[in-house]
């Protein structure tokens, strides 16, 4: 096929517009002869809830918080190509969990870390991606830095339609590489506390997306992930049999993901249903399930309205425990919450408004983990589950640049009385 | 569960073999917004999934993370 070939007739401009638009392309900035520059910032503050007394050593109990700022950034670059930038500034601080000990009874207590934490990360994505004529191929390159944590990270990944676009195949591979200098690592007042350490991780995936009825497609995809170095939680303790020891996992791990993914349009309702499904299952023994579904309920003036619910379980790793009594065999202490079996409901609601070339949006979403949630009995819950809720705000501004004259031929504009977007893009012969 | 979700898995993308192709001007629906399959603003969807994952132990999914964090 020629990219010189110009799409002449109205009806096969559109049908090629919306074509080029399909969900499998990850959304309307992404169909390919983009011609439009989109900026955006976004705040969200993240809050965690205070842990109840009865569940602490009789502080507060205030958790952590985060202030996010997101600056987004795409810039397509003559027919073909597109480059995206986001930059992503955040200040944390609270306290943290940092070890959990036998009360009185023998309930488990969380002690939290004393001091209250303050860092800083900064995170700097880049993104080249090349539009083919069957698909999509990208670079991405980024760099994450805290006071005490520094992360490279890149990758590739691929997208190729087939069955005259009814299937999208995806693919990539990525790699990061991990620093850590953990705040006081080897000092007096912390000497078991490492001072220096780093790790590796893969990840693989691929996915299959496929167009069931003109109002319905799902994608199936497997992930795979293999980290190799240091998996430990450098403040944690785990109290072994009256004594504090550093918290110490296993020193890799393979994780693999599970995932679905359904969207389905009601016409008489002008609402989407979104619903997307995982199960996840890792070499430490450790399995989950999550499902969320979302409506998204298109209304008049350009107003949008997304409420959504997330439910997600987990089994615990298969060393973990709150406390431990006796020493174990291998050595492997973790009672970080993360690790413990648990079941977590959140919901969320979004309003989103299109002005002109303007888009605005805010979100709440209230998050809650406990045993009970779970469908699996759970023993041995953690004390330091977290509940959190967050809030955000974003704004965008899309404006399009002059389309690229085709070379070769006259220039052809869509007809007014076209649905937008409506572009000139080549057609199969 | 694990069987049961390839069971289930598979035996929706079979469905979609059986049925009838979905012709290009039929797909005007499959095209709106709010079929996308990341939706929101400005990387929600990455703020969102960095948010799980840093209190959750699973990760992974249809796309690549950033790089990692020390995340208390």
């Amino acid at each position: 096929m020629s990219k010189d070939r110009i799409a002449t007739s109205p009806a096969l401009l559109a049908l090629s517009a919306a074509a080029a638009a399909l969900p499998g392309y990850s959304g309307p900035a992404q169909a390919w002869a983009d011609e439009s520059v989109e900026a955006g910032y976004r705040y969200s503050h993240y809050q965690e809830a205070a842990l109840p007394a009865s569940a602490t050593n009789g502080g507060p109990g205030e958790r952590y918080r985060v202030d996010s700022h997101q600056f987004h950034w795409l810039q397509p670059q003559g027919e073909a190509w597109d480059f995206k930038t986001d930059l992503m500034l955040e200040t944390m601080s609270g306290a943290s969990p940092w070890y959990v000990a036998p009360g009185s009874g023998g309930q488990a207590i969380q002690v939290l870390s004393g001091a209250s934490i303050q860092d800083r990360r900064a995170v700097l994505q880049g993104r080249a991606r090349q539009h083919l004529e069957q698909g999509r191929r990208a670079l991405s390159l980024g760099i994450s830095k805290e006071d005490d944590y520094l992360a490279y990270s890149g990758g590739v990944e691929a997208e190729w339609d087939f069955n005259q676009r009814r299937n999208t195949l995806s693919a990539g591979l990525g790699y990061s590489y991990d620093q850590l200098k953990p705040t006081d690592g080897g000092s007096a007042r912390f000497p078991d506390r490492i001072a220096k350490a780093d790790k590796d991780s893969f990840t693989a995936y691929a996915g299959l997306s496929q167009v069931l009825t003109p109002q319905t497609v799902a994608q199936l995809a497997l992930s795979y992930s293999y980290s190799d170095g240091y998996l430990s939680d450098p403040y944690k303790l785990a109290y072994v049999d009256a004594r504090l020891l550093p918290d110490n996992r296993p020193q890799d791990r393979n994780q693999w993901a599970l995932t679905g993914r359904l969207r389905h349009y009601l016409r008489s309702l002008q609402a989407a249903l979104h619903v997307d499904a995982r199960y996840y299952t890792d070499s430490w023994g450790l399995a989950s399930d999550s499902l969320e579904v979302a409506w998204v309920q298109k209304l008049p003036a350009d107003w949008r309205l997304t409420p959504s619910l997330r439910w997600y379980q987990q089994g615990h790793a298969n060393f973990y425990r709150p406390y431990y009594t006796v020493a174990r065999e291998d050595g492997y202490y973790s009672s970080d919450y993360r690790l413990s079996a648990y079941g977590a409901l959140s919901g969320r609601i979004a309003a989103e408004k299109s002005w002109r070339g303007f888009s605005f949006a805010a979100a709440v979403e209230a998050y809650e983990s406990d045993g009970d949630l779970a469908l699996r009995a759970v023993r041995d819950e953690s004390p330091g589950l977290v509940d959190f809720l967050v809030v955000s705000a974003a704004v965008s501004y899309q404006w399009s640049l002059a389309p690229p004259a085709p070379r070769g031929t006259s220039t052809l504009q869509p007809e007014p009385a076209l649905p937008t977007p409506v572009q000139v893009i080549p057609v199969t012969p | 569960m694990k069987t049961k979700s390839l069971l289930l898995a598979g035996a929706l993308l079979l469905a979609g073999c059986g049925l009838q192709p979905v012709q290009p001007w039929q797909r005007e629906d499959l095209a709106r917004p709010e079929m996308a399959w990341e939706r929101g603003l400005v990387e929600e969807g990455a703020i969102r999934s960095h948010t799980y994952q840093s209190k959750e132990a699973a990760i992974g999914g249809p796309a690549l993370g950033g790089g990692g964090c020390g995340c208390n």
